[in-house]
Formats: C-alpha cells, structure tokens, sequence
C-alpha cells in the first residue's frame, strides 16, 4: 500500500482573496497565510485541503497522503527525486513528482493530523416507508455553509486518457473500479481509478481521467457531512450569487449525490455524500460512453 | 443621512399591560404584529371519535385514459374498475388509495378515513344524522358519510379488508464520513415509476379555516403538530396529525389552510425514500408531465418533496422521510410565509401558491362573506403573507 489517501489540492488564482470568499461560503475554513500561499481545511482531520497563491488561474496540482516511511523510499526510487522537509501546514517529510502532463503531485508522510472541528449533527436518521428511524425529532439543518469533511477526488483531463490510467496504475498503484469506452472496449476514453489499500474500503475514486484535447481539471471534489448538508450548501452557494455549474443530482458512476459550482476563475467543485466504497477485491467494471452514465437522476447535464 | 423609516416594535408578553400598549400603538397608526402562539389554537373539549388512517382520496375526473395514464406514471397501481370508477393501490396494504370516477368536470367527490372501533362509526353517526352503510369499493367494510363544514364529504371506513403488501426495494443506506454502511456496493435505483407505499396526506384549503380546522379535531380527533399564523397571531393554517396515542402518525395526514375556495390543494403520497422521489422526477420529467416544485426539504413535516401536476392542474407530491410524533408533542407556531414551506430547494415557484381565484369563486366568497361564514380580513392577509419573497436573493 503506497497511498493512505488525496489530502489537498493546489491551485493559482489571480484574486486568491475571491478565491477565499468563495471557499469559505462553499464549506472549508481559514487556516493561515504563508507567505505567498493561502492554505484552507476542512472539518476533517487533514492538515489542510487546499492551498492557492497569485498568478494565473492553473491547477497546479495533488498532494497525498504516504501510507508509511517504506512507501515513501518506493516513491521517491519510482520519480528519483529527493525527500525533504514538507513546508505545508502540518509539517512532516514530502516528495515532489509529476505525472505524464507534468502535473504536479505531492507524497507527504508523517504530517501531524489536525484536531477535527464539530460540524454539528450526527449522520441523518432517515424516516423511510419501511422504517420509521427518526422519532418525536426535526430534521432541521441549520442554514449556513456546508461542511465540508475532506477532499474527495479530482477529475483530470488528459490527451492521452490510457496512457495516463496506465501510469496512476502503475506508479502509484490504482486499479480502475470502472473504464468507460467508446464503441469498441479497447477504446478506453475515461476511467475512474481508485487507492490500493488491500481489503479496506476506500472511494470508488480518488482519482478520474477524462480523455480530452488539452491536459486540464474538470473539477475537485469535497465530501460533505451529509445529503442535506448539500442541500443547504446549495441554498447558501445560491444566497451570495455565485454561479451554479449542475446538480444537485446522483452520478451513476460512484453513485455520489453532486452539486457543482464554479469559482471566480471557472474552476469547477463539487459537494458530495454517499459515495460509493470498493476495496482490492472489487472487480473492474467496463461501461460504453453514454450520457445515460453520467447521472441517475438530477438536471440534465449542461457539457463541460 | 437617512433615517430607517421602518422601526420594529416589539411588545412582550399579552397581559393586560403588552395588549393595552399594543392597543394604543395601534390605535396611533402603527401596524401591529403578535407572535405567532399568541393566540393559541384552540382545541376541542369533547372528541367524538379519533381516525387512525388516511385511506384514500376519490376525485371525478373527464377521462378515465389520461388519468390512469398519469397515474400510473406517478407509481400508483390499478387495482380494479367497477362501472366508470377505477381503483388505484399503492405498494402497502390498502386496497384503494385513490379512485377517478368519470364526470364532466374535474372535482373532488370523497376522501375515506379509517377508525379503529365500531364504536367510534355509531358515534359519529349520531352526531351528524347519517347512517352507518356497506362500503361498496375494494376491500369492503361499513361506512359512515360525513359533511365537512364545506361540504367535503369524508367517509370514514371500519373493517375495510387490508391486502398483502407488494414487495418493495428496500430503502438505500447512505455512507456517509462516519458512517460506512455500503461496501462493493452501488447505488442504483430503478428508472422506473417509484413505488408508493399511502396516500400520506392532503392539504384542504377552506375559506372559513377556524371552522374547519375545529370540526377536523372534534369529528375525528386530529391532533396539530404545527399551526400557521397570520402577522397578528391569528391561525391560518394548521398541520394535523392522527392520533393514535404512542403509536407514531405522520406530522400531518391533514394540513387545512385558509384560502379563496374550499378544495384540495395537493394530494401527498409516500415513496421509499430520497432516490425514489428522484428517480420518480427523472420519469415524469421525460413524459412531458408539468412539474410543480422540487426537489427540495419541508420545513414543517422535514419531507424531502417533489410536485407534479396532472392533466387537470391538480399538484400530487411524492416524499420521503417525513417527521413522525405521537400524541404527546404540542403543537409548535410559525409565521404563515414562504419560508415556512422548505428549507431547502429551487424557489417556490408563484404558481404554486398564488392561484387566482375564479368569478364563480369570488362570487361565492362574497355570498359567504354577507352571510357572515368567511371573514375577509385573514384571506386577504394571508394573500399578502405568502406573496413576500422567501429568501435573501429573492428580495
């Protein structure tokens, strides 16, 4: 097991203060100011989950979390690149790479785990028709932004989308829950790949490569506490007037329940819950393009 | 510099002292608001019996075809056709949940309720001069026909036969961060009808809402779960739910709202859970259905809710995990507005609440109004109450 998990995402923004407001209203919290880097966090025990400074608009690239010091030998024999100090919040030892686009990736392992911030309300207890679960009780969220418990996944655009899939394989020891082809099964155009961690369960993706003409980021993607934690981050996303990408909706895919929204310099994020969990046993599953794939249920996809 | 030139007076509690102050404000120009709960919904001292089922709902309908059609799009199944009525069942265990008999016009003929004892029909029976018949629809039993104060007839059914439920998907679990509870598993709901398990609830709006909304809780021992206020306190609405003493009931099978006209607002009915509301948007949506408002969560009631209009521009509701009480919770008191309605959601749209009245409506509005039955003042208030914008980026 080489990775334990996706921690953070770095992006360039050229108002990062823009970048904040909307951040903040999507869900994560301030952490701090270093220098020319602004890092933000999420409710859940990660250092931090995004960073952006100024400059031109880019997604720069994915930092994740080392499962062990041994894993991190590995990687760094992989990329031949040196270990050092980790300057990001949380400190411990890191290793800079990238992939086949020359994104940047970050391996960091021993960074101290932050305390996690309450984000109110235990998992919802549904009343559905065949079992009554929630008695004498509201559910009755309190308005305010979502809570935002970790990054989730990052969806990639790549002009090489098998060449790429076999590379996150490979080197970083994914496996695809499921590949989606055009026409003839070995026209591979997209897949979504998720961590090695053996027979624990982990998200049907940490990672999704979309065949496309440029390198580029088709979106980030938050989890969230829980389905009305969507609901209220879209009326929050919706009070201040920023711009609605799509959703919200149930993607067949990973069967997430999705609402994307675009920041001040067109980057897409996405707030999810309910994703689904596979583990090193899990098959991999292959599906033609179709968009009947892209959602079960929700408004209609509005293109890239 | 400009001064506000709306100023907010608040005048605690309704003692001798608040109400006199609020009298003399008001008698000084100024519009006068109470809390919501100032005026408490009375309830009745004697209960002549108490309903422990909503069972179904009968309209008249032009065309038996495009109502079936509809219908069964919705997730209701046909169950069975006597002469020009059919019979719909849902998944659970009653026979009938709704039937369309055809007429000319579209109307609301009857809405059955149950009571546990047969005690309680005789009861009922010798308060309003009916007398107890055979229910002649599916599932058979004895019958008593009541008249609503107006003129809704409700049939309340004892020993009506239950059927065997249909076997339904069972509810999808939700992973959630703390909470792994689908592994090597996905979530993939049917793209099909949803399966509906009750007719769950409606909503009757009546001009002389005080009067109703009494005979409601005296005839057949409604309970309110949370009632509606207009700016000066008065109750304009009210939720209601059966009482069947520990045994949880849905926060409302009734909600009864003031309005222009006596009729049925909306017929609610329940699906398994948030995906089959979904998933029954995405079939009705590619049938070409007009949709009325959702998906979104109720404030009162927590449903999660999506609307859809039949051919006749009557809105049928699917939701999914409503609030359930017993008999013990007392009622709770909110403003009647539009933000009262959902916590989350698209905007409700205007013509979800805002129907224009018809001439013969008016006229009959007018007539009551003469005769003393209906009190102007609240309709006009609670027009005015659910016109404002719900949220922020409304205003």
């Amino acid at each position: 097991m080489l990775i334990d998990d996706i921690e953070y995402v770095i992006f360039r923004h050229p108002d990062p203060a823009a970048a904040r407001q909307f951040m903040l209203d999507f869900g994560l919290l301030d952490l701090e100011q270093k220098g020319n880097s602004l890092y933000m966090r999420s409710y859940g025990d990660a250092p931090f989950s995004y960073v952006t400074s100024k400059g031109d608009a880019a997604f720069v690239g994915i930092g994740f979390r080392v499962a062990s010091r041994e894993a991190l030998d590995l990687l760094v024999a992989k990329f031949g690149s040196g270990v050092t100090e980790c300057p990001h919040p949380g400190g411990g030892l890191y290793m800079v790479g990238s992939d086949p686009d020359g994104r940047r990736l970050e391996f960091v392992f021993g960074a101290t785990r932050s305390t996690p911030v309450p984000s109110g309300g235990a998992p919802i207890m549904w009343n559905d028709a065949h079992a009554r679960n929630r008695l004498g009780r509201f559910q009755r969220p309190v308005y305010g932004p979502s809570h935002i418990q970790r990054l989730g996944h990052v969806a990639l655009f790549t002009p090489a989308p098998q060449q790429m899939i076999a590379w996150y394989c490979e080197t970083l020891g994914m496996k695809p829950s499921e590949l989606i082809y055009r026409d003839d099964e070995a026209n591979v155009l997209a897949a979504f790949v998720h961590l090695d961690k053996g027979a624990a369960w982990t998200d049907h993706h940490t990672v999704a490569i979309v065949g496309a003409p440029a390198p580029g980021v088709d979106h980030v993607s938050f989890e969230c506490r829980d389905f009305d934690d969507v609901g209220m981050g879209y009326m929050v996303m919706t009070d201040k007037g920023y711009t609605h990408r799509w959703g919200i909706g149930r993607h067949f895919h990973g069967s997430q329940v999705f609402d994307y929204w675009t920041d001040s310099a067109g980057f897409h994020v996405e707030h999810f819950v309910d994703g689904d969990l596979v583990n090193g046993d899990s098959p991999t599953l292959k599906y033609p393009f179709g968009r009947e794939t892209l959602l079960q249920w929700g408004p209609a996809f509005p293109g890239l | 510099m400009t001064l506000p030139s709306d100023y907010d007076i608040a005048i605690i509690g309704a003692g001798p002292v608040g109400l006199f102050m609020a009298n003399l404000v008001g008698l000084a120009g100024v519009a006068t608001a109470r809390a919501p709960g100032s005026i408490p919904l009375e309830r009745p001292k004697q209960i002549v019996a108490r309903a422990d089922a909503l069972l179904y709902l009968h309209l008249a309908r032009p065309d038996l075809d495009k109502a079936t059609k509809f219908l069964t799009d919705f997730g209701l199944l046909p169950a069975a056709r006597q002469g020009d009525t059919v019979h719909f069942s849902g998944v659970g265990e009653n026979p009938v949940i709704y039937s369309v008999t055809r007429a000319k016009r579209p109307a609301l003929l009857s809405v059955g309720l149950s009571v546990p004892e047969r005690a309680s029909l005789h009861a009922l029976a010798k308060e309003s001069g009916a007398t107890p018949a055979p229910f002649t629809g599916p599932g058979g039993g004895e019958m008593v026909r009541l008249r609503d104060p107006d003129g809704v007839c409700i049939e309340v059914l004892h020993g009506q036969a239950k059927v065997a439920p249909v076997p339904s998907r069972p509810a999808i679990p939700h992973n959630a961060p703390a909470q792994t509870v689908r592994t090597n598993d996905t979530q993939r709901p049917r793209l099909a009808p949803p399966e509906v398990t009750k007719l769950g609830h409606l909503v009757l709006a009546s001009p002389n809402f005080p009067r109703k909304v009494q005979w409601y809780m005296r005839m057949l021992g409604f309970i309110p779960s949370d009632v509606m206020c207009l700016p000066d306190a008065t109750p304009a609405g009210a939720f209601l739910r059966l009482d069947r003493g520990a045994t949880p009931s849905d926060h409302h099978t009734l909600f009864l709202a003031i309005g222009a006209a006596a009729d049925i607002d909306h017929a609610a009915f329940e699906v398994i859970d948030l995906d089959a509301v979904e998933m029954g948007q995405q079939v009705l949506k590619a049938a070409g259905y007009k949709h009325a408002w959702g998906v979104g969560r109720h404030l009162l009631g927590s449903q999660i809710f999506d609307y859809w209009r039949d051919p006749w521009g009557l809105k049928h509701e699917h939701y999914a995990d409503g609030d359930v009480f017993d008999a013990s919770q007392p009622p709770g008191y909110h403003k009647l507005d539009r933000e009262g309605l959902y916590q989350w959601g698209p905007d409700l749209p205007d013509d979800f609440v805002a129907a224009r009245p018809t001439l013969g409506q008016l006229a009959s509005l007018l007539r009551g109004a003469m005769r003393g039955d209906v009190a102007l003042r609240p309709l006009l208030a609670a027009a005015r109450s659910m016109r404002a914008p719900s949220r922020p980026w409304q205003r």
